[in-house]
């Protein structure tokens, strides 16, 4: 008896210690997620200029997967700068908004998985066009073509405008600023591109500049995914599906539209796999 | 006079980034409905600090807390909205504190429309609410976008007027937006453009030394863009004739801000030696 009563004591006093150390409202428990962005081609996309818009990004996710808190690692526009962010053992990156281009060339050995693809201008992929005095009806052999993207230049050949065999590639020639190599190319100033590679907001903005009607779209791409959101090496755990919900649905809300405004793209479903394996094999 | 260290800061925001507030549209509501003869006092007050030179942030500031109380009384006269807006502008670009800017730039706004509302087709209101929308966005981005959409909209409604305001202040606050903003489709930004718009500027107010700073910096950026290394010497010629050199002059009108204009300049230097 006096040892049963001894043994319910020990049982007891672990349970009442438990009871005591337990605060009356234990803050839960919010896991740490890395976020990082890279946008090529985007001159102003790094931290100092696009920081804020992330972290606003990291804070409305963070409201929208339970437990969970996302914080900025970094925002980059080249790719190598990109890669380094996002082979970090110190600062680990769990989710990323990245190029096509970058998923494609990284995916395997960054265990990359696509969640959601980036809605831009609320067009379902993306397709680009060559933009010159002229419009281009074929791959314009040896021509200069003025792009925001040279920073990939395997994204460009393989997948936007892949040579056809035995033709003289194409010089790519960066341009910050699209709307500038088009006005060159109207003002016929030396050494101009002869084409501009437009994305189709950008065609329809040039499209629209009064300045700029003479000019005419040809040779189009295929249409090719644009920005994925992607987790790296399954550090999303549980919360992976909570994500890509609230990814999916941001415009839904208030808040999340005037996010989705901010970010250029309204919401970010699942991406359209047949595109994915369609660009993949590209790279292959 | 006032104008554009906003604007420097404005491309920052629309990195893509900036967001989409609305630069407030809101007008003075007049409350108290004092004496005439206050408001009559309070305005020439407000006119004496502004006109006061060498300006000083403390005089330019006692100038805008007297057009505040003139305002309080009255706010149909577009000539006191305007000033008023003029002296809030001054404030958002010289106060050294970026968050006290705020509330002035904001009060500066209110004053701009309802100078707008007095007089639609007002040149000096649609110049200061230009300017001070820029400056909005520089202290509050989540004005950024509209910020540089409204700027842009209100430049190019008196550049197509050919309004001169502020010593070709249209052309040469356009071209410093489109030198610095993104290119579209995130903003106006176009070095082309802002190329055309502060050589114009230069050509019609060339004495204006701040004029001349923004197109040395927009020469020194064109000279980067299309390797053309005499357009860095344009550059640099123009600055030591009309900002460092033995031969530049402050303007009579614009004392404090020539050194705030010669330190822009020796910064510009020293960036592109």
């Amino acid at each position: 008896m006096k040892r049963i009563a001894l043994v319910l004591l020990a049982l007891w006093l672990p349970l009442c210690t438990l009871a005591q150390e337990k605060p009356a409202e234990a803050p839960a428990v919010r896991a740490e997620y890395g976020l990082a962005v890279y946008k090529l081609g985007e001159q102003f996309a790094n931290d100092e200029k696009a920081g804020e818009t992330i972290d606003s990004l990291c804070a409305w996710l963070g409201r929208q997967v339970d437990g969970a808190t996302f914080v900025r690692r970094g925002v980059r526009n080249k790719p190598d700068d990109a890669l380094k962010l996002l082979q970090s053992k110190d600062k680990p990156v769990a989710v990323a908004i990245v190029s096509p281009g970058f998923y494609f060339k990284h995916k395997d050995a960054l265990k990359l998985t696509a969640l959601a693809e980036a809605r831009r201008g609320e067009f379902d992929g993306e397709q680009y066009a060559l933009v010159g005095s002229a419009a281009a009806s074929e791959y314009p052999q040896g021509a200069v073509i003025a792009t925001s993207m040279s920073a990939d230049t395997d994204w460009l050949n393989k997948a936007v405008l892949p040579a056809p065999a035995g033709s003289k590639p194409v010089t790519w020639k960066q341009h910050d600023n699209l709307f500038d190599a088009a006005y060159a190319i109207l003002d016929a100033e030396k050494g101009a591109p002869a084409y501009v590679l437009a994305d189709r907001v950008t065609l329809k903005a040039l499209q629209a500049d009064a300045d700029l009607k003479g000019l005419a779209a040809g040779l189009k791409s295929e249409l090719l995914p644009q920005d994925l959101v992607v987790e790296v090496d399954g550090r999303l755990g549980d919360r992976r599906d909570a994500l890509k919900k609230a990814l999916g649905a941001m415009d839904a809300t208030e808040e999340g539209r005037k996010l989705g405004a901010n970010l250029q793209s309204a919401k970010f479903p699942a991406p359209a796999d047949a595109r994915l394996k369609k660009v993949a094999a590209l790279y292959e | 006079m006032n104008t554009l260290r906003t604007l420097m800061v404005l491309a920052v925001l629309l990195a893509g980034l900036g967001a989409c507030r609305q630069v407030p549209n809101d007008t003075v509501k007049v409350k108290s409905g004092g004496a005439e003869q206050d408001h009559t006092r309070l305005v020439t007050e407000a006119r004496q600090s502004w006109d006061t030179q060498p300006r000083s942030v403390e005089k330019v500031r006692a100038a805008f807390d007297k057009y505040s109380d003139a305002l309080k009384i009255k706010a149909d006269d577009y000539e006191t909205l305007w000033q008023a807006a003029r002296a809030a502008s001054w404030l958002g670009e010289f106060m050294p504190d970026r968050v006290a800017r705020r509330p002035l730039i904001k009060e500066g706004i209110r004053w701009a429309n309802t100078a707008l509302k007095v007089a639609p087709e007002g040149v000096e209101a649609r110049f200061y609410h230009g300017v001070l929308a820029g400056m909005l966005g520089d202290v509050d981005h989540d004005y950024g976008l509209n910020a540089a959409r409204t700027v842009d909209e209100d430049m190019r409604k008196l550049v197509e007027s050919n309004a001169d305001i502020n010593h070709a202040g249209p052309w040469r606050v356009l071209g410093v937006l489109q030198m610095r903003a993104p290119g579209p489709p995130t903003s106006v930004g176009s070095l082309r453009n802002a190329r055309k718009n502060l050589l114009l500027a230069v050509e019609k107010a060339p004495d204006w030394p701040e004029n001349q700073l923004y197109c040395a910096e927009m020469e020194f950026n064109w000279a980067r863009e299309r390797d053309l290394p005499q357009e860095a010497q344009n550059a640099r010629d123009r600055l030591q004739k009309h900002l460092l050199g033995p031969g530049a002059r402050a303007p009579a009108e614009a004392a404090f801000e020539f050194g705030w204009w010669q330190d822009k300049a020796r910064e510009l230097l020293k960036a592109n030696p």
